[in-house]
């Protein structure tokens, strides 16, 4: 039998996760190490519910993987369009969700997961046009007509070929 | 992990999650899509024009402009300028072209015959230097930070006190005279068509007066050389009525006891005292010097119809008087050689290279001969103050060139040396920068061989047509103990190999040291029909690269360091268009495209397990470069099919790119109209 510990989200979930799938988190493994065992719930104040229970689904899928060295981390970071197909699947939410996910992978010390979270929303960017990113991310093309002239004349080096 | 305590407030998205956040996702992107983020929307063009991100950007994008920024006093760059330098560069657009006119009456014959000694112009440490040729003036135009400010003009007459003006004709384009310009310093010669005789230069000294000293240590083409010292008043010398007797002289009036003299003048190129003369003397050698090794310690030439000889001169210095030194060449070697050789010098005055090739074998029956490209890497003497005296050469290595392609295939090919490199003084410039790995030199200077192959046809018989081979030779001279037989067993790489005269003082043999491993090239027939010319100048900012899973960093030559990225070259083709050059960033390519592993490579041990005695057939494993990732263009004007540039290869970061123009007044060929300035500011 596993050894099980309780996460409570900031929406004052209470999540029982097996101990090796909760210590992908260096933040947690290092409070565990610390304290030893511990029956109280562990306070995430950072993380809602739903956003803890996919952390927690891509710890558990990743519970076995080998931890990276410096060197595989810094290769990982730059292979950006380099994205295991689950993870891909997983990362397949909205971008409210994809932006939390990175804040509580980020805030937790999950180095895989945010590697992954911050490639996902490159890709979303990669070699798109203003306009295209602005349909991507639902923004508002706000400039002025003296704004958008502007911006041309700063690139207009780049115009003329 | 960064900032554990933030609070977003908002709904997260690209441009209200921490800073730190979004400059990881950055590092995912390239350049283009930073610009293309600023026009998004009025918050996205205040967060992605910020600073924070913007050097974040600089840094990730453009790590060596980067590291330059960081090590230049005075430099301004910034992301944007050097983004706006990287695309112009990539599209081929240059910001600024400029064209120097000069010498525009001096035709030239028709391409083929030794046109880079026709040259009549060169860069080196930022200075563009060409001829005045009608006022006898040599000049220097900026072409680094200070581009724009006045041309400094060298007037020859005036410093050496020479009657040049209209006699002078172009310095560069007629056998006897050139202008070289290596590490800083100017060199200037000057043949003189009057013979002179000998008991007239008083100040001078002659091969025949020189001492023969045998050579020290390893078997070497060089049978011999001849060592003299100078004078202590050595220099200026001869005084400008002297030279003006020469060159008013008749030769009838001298007889068998006389000799054409080159005269020599270097000046300084440095900003200090850029155009300053150092040092004139007569090399009465021959008619003119070529192959010519030249720092601001020495310069050793060899001379037309001397070519077996090479002439050594060591500058005085306040600290010793100047010496003179010849090495004469085999001639056995010559007989069966290509017979030529070329010769680079070192960065801090202890050394010169020496290329040549050696005959292996030849069938008595064929006549089929085996060449193997050999460097020799020679001491220069140095003056010992406390003896008054100066040391002797010494052959301190000397490295057989292998590669996988066959050594006749090799003598066919072309050699070259690209600059020496002080590494330590290149560790000083790009400290700091991460991933960066220094290639071997440590105190010691490298020298680049290259090889490549001019000729298409040349390469059909090989399994992929590899155009080009680079080894780089360090001047640490090997052994740097003699070891002895019987000595226990060393230990390297976790082998024991017996005792070798390649040991070093602690029995470390450098492998690599004693077998360079080669670099190929690889164009890609489609890619380039010919190859025509290489060179590498290293410009400017390409932005770091992502292929096959590696980062590949391109804007600084991969000479310098291996950067476990690429490397790029400019050369020229034979393409359908001849109003472009072309440049070229190669990628090294994984194992397995090229069967790099040498014959009789033992899986267990790279390396021969007596290094000079069982390793004839050994060939060292090399790095291969796949074809080009990027061809870049610029527009030319390009006067015909057929030596129509010429690059000028610089290092390091420069943004501009010099070549000259040609074109045809009737049927002939003029080479020297104006020299072209490409910018990328």
């Amino acid at each position: 039998m596993a050894v099980q510990i309780k996460l409570m989200s900031s929406d004052q979930a209470m999540l029982v996760v097996d101990k090796e799938v909760a210590e992908r988190s260096v933040l947690i493994k290092n409070m565990l190490d610390d304290i030893g065992e511990v029956d109280e719930a562990i306070p995430i104040p950072n993380v809602n519910e739903a956003v803890l229970k996919k952390v927690i689904e891509w710890c558990e899928h990743h519970k076995g993987d080998s931890p990276s060295t410096n060197d595989e981390e810094s290769d990982s970071r730059k292979r950006s369009t380099d994205i295991e197909e689950w993870d891909q699947k997983f990362m397949q939410v909205d971008q409210e969700m994809l932006f939390e996910i990175i804040l509580a992978a980020n805030y937790l010390d999950i180095k895989p997961l945010l590697d992954v979270g911050c490639k996902t929303v490159a890709n979303m960017i990669k070699g798109k046009s203003p306009e295209e990113i602005r349909k991507t991310f639902n923004i508002q093309n706000d400039f002025t007509a003296e704004e958008e002239e502007q911006i041309r004349r700063e690139n207009e080096w780049a115009e003329d070929r | 992990m960064v900032n554990q305590t933030h609070q977003v407030v908002s709904t997260p998205s690209l441009i209200n999650i921490p800073i730190e956040l979004t400059e990881m996702i950055l590092e995912n992107l390239d350049s283009t899509d930073l610009m293309s983020l600023r026009c998004v929307s009025r918050s996205f063009r205040a967060l992605f024009t910020s600073e924070g991100i913007c050097t974040t950007a600089f840094r990730t994008f453009f790590p060596f402009s980067y590291a330059r920024y960081k090590e230049e006093p005075g430099n301004n760059d910034n992301f944007d300028t050097v983004y706006r330098r990287h695309y112009r560069w990539k599209s081929g657009r240059p910001s600024n072209v400029e064209h120097v006119q000069h010498d525009p009456e001096n035709l030239i014959g028709p391409y083929g015959s030794m046109p880079c000694c026709r040259r009549s112009w060169a860069v080196n440490s930022d200075v563009l230097i060409y001829t005045d040729a009608p006022a006898g003036v040599v000049v220097l135009k900026e072409l680094g930070k200070n581009y724009g400010t006045e041309d400094i003009r060298v007037d020859l007459e005036e410093l050496l006190g020479v009657p040049l003006k209209g006699t002078y004709q172009r310095l560069g384009g007629k056998a006897g005279s050139g202008i070289h310009a290596r590490h800083g310093v100017l060199l200037v010669t000057k043949s003189i068509d009057a013979p002179i005789k000998r008991s007239e230069a008083t100040n001078f000294l002659f091969v025949d007066q020189l001492k023969k000293v045998e050579l020290a240590n390893w078997h070497t083409s060089f049978i011999e050389y001849f060592l003299t010292f100078s004078p202590n008043e050595f220099a200026p010398y001869p005084s400008s009525e002297l030279i003006r007797e020469f060159l008013g002289t008749s030769a009838s009036d001298y007889g068998a006891d006389c000799e054409c003299p080159t005269l020599c003048a270097t000046f300084s190129l440095h900003p200090d005292n850029r155009g300053s003369l150092l040092h004139t003397w007569v090399d009465f050698q021959g008619r003119s010097l070529s192959r010519i090794a030249l720092n601001k310690f020495y310069v050793i030439s060899a001379t037309h119809g001397w070519s077996t000889r090479l002439n050594g001169f060591i500058y005085p210095t306040s600290a010793h008087p100047g010496l003179r030194f010849v090495l004469c060449l085999n001639l056995d070697i010559l007989q069966h050689s290509t017979g030529h050789f070329k010769i680079a010098p070192d960065t801090k005055g202890k050394c010169f290279f020496v290329y040549y090739s050696e005959t292996l074998s030849i069938d008595e029956i064929t006549g089929h001969r085996e060449e193997i490209p050999v460097v020799e890497v020679f001491s220069v003497p140095q003056f010992d103050p406390i003896t008054g005296g100066w040391s002797g050469i010494q052959v301190l290595k000397r490295v057989q060139l292998r590669s996988i392609l066959n050594h006749t295939r090799i003598y066919f090919a072309e050699f070259d040396f690209e600059e020496c490199f002080d590494f330590d003084a290149e560790e000083r410039d790009w400290h700091g920068i991460p991933g960066m790995k220094k290639k071997k030199g440590g105190e010691f200077d490298v020298v680049r061989v290259r090889y490549w192959d001019p000729v298409l046809s040349a390469c059909s018989d090989s399994v992929v047509p590899i155009r080009s081979v680079t080894w780089d030779i360090s001047s640490k001279p090997w052994p740097l103990q003699q070891s002895l037989q019987g000595q226990e067993k060393l230990s390297g790489g976790g082998l024991e190999y017996g005792s070798s005269s390649y040991g070093s003082i602690n029995n470390v043999i450098d492998f690599d040291d004693i077998y360079p491993p080669p670099t190929y090239y690889y164009f890609g027939n489609e890619q380039i029909p010919t190859l025509r010319w290489l060179s590498n100048p290293g410009v400017i900012d390409l932005e770091r690269e992502e292929y096959e899973g590696n980062i590949a960093v391109t804007d600084v030559p991969e000479k310098l360091f291996d950067t476990g990225s690429n490397a790029w070259y400019l050369y020229d083709t034979y393409s359908s268009n001849q109003n472009y050059i072309n440049a070229s960033v190669f990628l090294r390519s994984e194992d397995g495209i090229i069967e790099l592993v040498p014959p009789g490579k033992q899986d267990d041990n790279p390396y021969p397990k007596n290094p000079g005695t069982d390793d004839a057939d050994f060939v060292p494993n090399g790095t291969f470069y796949g074809s080009p990732r990027y061809v870049i263009s610029w527009k030319v004007t390009h006067g015909r099919d057929g030596d129509p540039w010429e690059l000028t290869p610089d290092y390091r970061g420069r943004r501009y790119i010099v070549f000259r123009r040609g074109k045809i007044i009737d049927g002939l060929y003029k080479t020297f109209d104006s020299i072209m300035i490409l910018r990328f500011d």
